[in-house]
């Protein structure tokens, strides 16, 4: 079982990538089971990927990175041992600390500890701001990913873009970045990086 | 950092309009609502919006999303609603940096004062405050309730 967990703040387009990429995989007839964690009392992420019939488990109420670490590796040994799923696509909440995530998914054991990929989806339109209010918790958003995507690229300004790929650069000098703007399909550097590790 | 302290607040609604409106019109009226409550929560002491997003439901299929991350940046509509519909359901979450619970729940009641203005029908509003603040650097302490939601 492969694990992808989709970091990055609030609104930077996690459910939106998820969805071209859940497309994806079903195409290539791989078992997808997708976890979500919303910050608030009602998911809205689990309805929109519901209503496409992907498999979505929610876990609310609480940030799986701290509060629900132990409910988050409950539900992933669960499609480990009992659905028999290809990929599992973790969306914390945008708030979470992807470190602490991945940390917790480390020290367990298990087959799916040896396929962990963590992206980390930047918004090119407020990276700027975040950084200036939020610098620890985008930092450390940014430091972990394996991949960094950076969305609303038919949004942003060429400008806007290069700036985003600077500001990630200063804190993950080695991750492929990606700009993209997550409408409609896969698009296909997404795809050259996320269904080789796949496969 | 009790300036980014984070109360997560839901909020059901149920808009109805006197006519049957088109799709265009209906999704309009949702833009209008979402710009007007990002730049209300600001107003009333938000920090930073950290996303306010909501689903339209109707005859509860989800059918459109709204998203807004910004008071500078414009609300991001995906989907559409039928045309001659004259109810919908909308869940919002609100995710907004800084502001109280209280002064959050004048933004939402404020911004539908506002919408009612040229509204021709009714809006009620149920506003779900989060059982618990989510404060930024603890990352949240929940009730660690699990839903089994598989479909």
């Amino acid at each position: 079982m492969h694990l992808l967990v989709m970091a990055g703040f609030l609104g930077s387009g996690k459910t939106t990538a998820i969805i071209g990429l859940a497309n994806a995989v079903r195409e290539r007839d791989l078992k997808l089971a997708i976890v979500v964690n919303e910050i608030g009392e009602i998911g809205i992420d689990d309805q929109v990927l519901k209503q496409l019939d992907h498999d979505v488990w929610e876990l609310l109420s609480g940030c799986i990175c701290c509060s629900l670490t132990g409910d988050l590796l409950q539900t992933l040994d669960k499609l480990d041992s009992e659905y028999d799923v290809d990929l599992v696509i973790v969306e914390p909440s945008g708030a979470a600390n992807p470190q602490q995530i991945i940390d917790a998914l480390r020290l367990r054991s298990g087959a799916i500890t040896e396929s962990i990929l963590t992206a980390v989806i930047i918004d090119p339109l407020r990276i700027n701001e975040l950084i200036e209010i939020l610098q620890p918790l985008i930092r450390s958003q940014i430091e972990i990913a394996d991949l960094i995507i950076i969305s609303k690229a038919d949004l942003a300004s060429p400008g806007e873009i290069n700036k985003a790929k600077k500001t990630a650069r200063e804190f993950n000098p080695d991750a492929p970045l990606i700009p993209v703007s997550l409408k409609g399909p896969l698009e296909s550097g997404l795809e050259k990086e996320l269904l080789p590790w796949l496969t | 950092m009790a300036h980014l302290n984070l109360h997560p607040c839901a909020v059901q609604m149920t808009w109805r309009s006197d006519q049957q409106l088109n799709g265009i019109n209906w999704a309009n009226s949702l833009r209008d609502f979402l710009g007007d409550l990002g730049s209300n929560c600001i107003a009333g002491g938000g920090t930073l919006i950290g996303h306010i997003k909501g689903i339209a439901t109707l005859a509860g299929s989800p059918c459109l999303q709204l998203s807004l991350v910004s008071p500078d940046q414009p609300v991001m509509i995906d989907g559409s609603i039928p045309d001659n519909t004259n109810e919908l359901c909308i869940t919002l979450n609100v995710l907004v940096f800084g502001i109280s619970a209280d002064d959050l729940s004048m933004a939402i009641n404020a911004t539908r004062k506002q919408v009612l203005t040229s509204w021709k029908g009714s809006i009620d509003v149920e506003i779900l405050p989060a059982a618990s603040d989510y404060p930024l650097a603890l990352h949240g302490a929940g009730t660690g309730a699990i839903y089994d939601r598989k479909t």
